[in-house]
């Protein structure tokens, strides 16, 4: 593996894990907002 | 050596380093606060919730998506992920890490298609001790039931042990002392409120654990001078490392996939949720998301192994990633790992917990005379206890677990398939199940002994390769082969077999 495939595979492997935290995030808060609407 | 998520940081001769990163007490009160908020939070969000056995240990179709997607990333995390993936980077590179990452979300992937399945065959079900004995009968029932606790029991204490001695080697933490808090904290909320808090603290534990994931890896990144100084730093120090053709690693990508795959198949944490979402859609989403969730942690991961073999950080392989902490990174980022080894290992000790008292719970009516209702819950509760305190023990005096682990891995890796084809093929009988299982065992158990017994790195990857593959693919073919007859069991009365355990 060269030097740029190294640099963006590990820069991708990062940005999937912000992604995952993303949505996890936005599903939980999406909850969250429908039950103050709901209150 | 270690494997398939299984922390043991003592098999290489890991010692504290010279140079601890905090003290003791500042480790230790961070822990406190975190552990016992959780602990508070997860007895306060199922007080007066938790009314049957049924409530305890099933909470059945209680799980919306963002819950059942937090609760399966916090179920396949534990602290093993900041043990066994850089050792394996260490060891044999980038191959096996890649590996180590697609392999842990296997199971995931599998589940995808036999939990609906499970759901649908029997929707009253707890978890799959029970379904071995109503499909199969008691000779399975008893492999089944053996396997399943011994995992969990090791996989629990392993656990224990590996966030103990992460402690000791941050911050000269006592073994006992980080064991003790961790285990009792967990304990207090998961034997309060069962599989609810499990879950609830779960999708806490998620949210906090991702973000801090991210932080602590790119930190570390950054810190460390960035991908190119990292790779420079490698190609200089071992290049067979970033090799993606490294043989031995690509034999440690394969028997690691079949080990994780084949043991998970025996997590009741994972049975448990199949009846816990709110429905099938629910839970292939929670699944799917969780498999995605999984890879790039564990390379990321692994990567730093092999970044501390190319800094010349690590002073044993089953603790590179430490090393590397000890050895170059920032305070602040050494706690943001204490944090995340805190959240990782309470949300897995959790599962597991809950895990080995609903095996309890669902099979004690059936060994203890008639126990039912409150009576059952109180014992499964005061069962739990017993083995949270063992495991608690284990873990204050450090032992290793390693062998066993890996003894469980191999017979789950031999028992997997005949076990679960039963939910798809009614011609498999209890005894054929059980001829496949043994056998898959008896053809990888002396493979196994040799690789135990091994030294050179690439005849280890090698021997344990073909003790796990010819566990499997033994273990397979039997099963298949005994499978031809006529059909011995209707699959539309498990349903009727299985029911409440309140009834």
């Amino acid at each position: 593996m060269g030097p740029v495939a190294f640099a963006t595979f590990v820069w991708a492997l990062l940005a999937a894990l912000a992604v995952v935290f993303a949505y996890e995030l936005a599903i939980t808060l999406r909850v969250w907002l429908r039950g103050r609407r709901t209150q | 050596m270690e494997l398939a998520g299984h922390p043991d940081p003592f098999t290489s001769g890991a010692h504290v380093p010279s140079r601890l990163m905090l003290a003791p007490w500042v480790l230790l009160a961070t822990s406190a606060v975190t552990v016992g908020g959780f602990a508070v939070l997860g007895v306060l969000a199922t007080r007066g919730r938790i009314g049957s056995v049924e409530d305890y240990v099933t909470a059945r179709g209680s799980m919306s998506l963002h819950v059942a997607t937090a609760t399966f990333i916090a179920s396949v995390m534990g602290s093993w992920i900041l043990f066994s993936p850089a050792e394996a980077g260490v060891l044999w590179g980038l191959p096996a890490v890649i590996g180590y990452g697609v392999g842990s979300a296997v199971p995931l992937l599998i589940y995808l298609y036999l939990g609906p399945r499970v759901r649908r065959l029997i929707p009253r079900g707890h978890g799959v001790t029970e379904y071995t004995l109503a499909r199969y009968g008691g000779g399975m029932y008893v492999l089944v039931l053996a396997i399943t606790v011994f995992y969990m029991f090791i996989f629990l204490t392993a656990e224990l042990t590996a966030v103990a001695l992460a402690f000791q080697l941050l911050g000269g933490v006592p073994l006992f002392a980080t064991a003790l808090l961790v285990g009792l904290a967990t304990l207090a909320y998961t034997t309060y409120g069962g599989l609810r808090a499990s879950v609830f603290t779960d999708a806490l534990q998620t949210l906090v654990l991702l973000p801090l994931m991210v932080v602590a890896f790119l930190g570390a990144i950054l810190v460390l001078g960035g991908p190119d100084t990292l790779y420079e730093a490698i190609v200089e120090e071992s290049p067979r490392l970033l090799r993606l053709d490294h043989v031995p690693g690509l034999y440690f990508a394969v028997y690691v996939t079949i080990a994780i795959a084949g043991a998970n198949m025996f997590n009741q944490g994972y049975w448990q949720r199949f009846f816990a979402a709110r429905d099938a859609g629910v839970l292939r989403r929670g699944l799917a998301v969780a498999a995605v969730a999984v890879i790039p942690m564990v390379i990321l991961a692994g990567v730093f192994g092999i970044a501390a073999a190319g800094l010349g950080a690590v002073t044993s392989p089953s603790v590179a990633f430490f090393s590397l902490l000890v050895g170059a990174l920032p305070d602040w980022i050494v706690l943001v790992v204490l944090l995340l080894v805190l959240l990782l290992i309470m949300s897995t000790l959790d599962t597991l917990l809950n895990g080995i008292a609903s095996i309890l719970a669902s099979d004690l009516p059936r060994l203890g005379g008639g126990l039912r209702g409150t009576a059952l819950l109180r014992v499964t509760r005061i069962a739990t206890v017993g083995l949270a305190a063992t495991a608690i023990l284990i873990a204050s005096f450090g032992f290793s677990v390693l062998t066993l682990f890996l003894l469980a891995d191999l017979v789950c890796a031999a028992c997997a398939f005949p076990a679960l084809y039963g939910l798809y093929s009614e011609r498999i009988s209890g005894r054929g199940a059980l001829l496949a299982s043994l056998a898959g065992i008896a053809v990888g158990g002396p493979l196994f002994a040799l690789a135990l017994g091994g030294t050179d790195l690439g005849d280890v990857a090698l021997l344990f390769l073909l003790s796990f593959g010819l566990a499997l693919a033994v273990s397979v073919v039997l099963t298949l082969l005994l499978a031809r007859g006529p059909a011995r069991f209707d699959l539309g009365g498990l349903a009727a077999d299985i029911v409440d355990l309140e009834v």
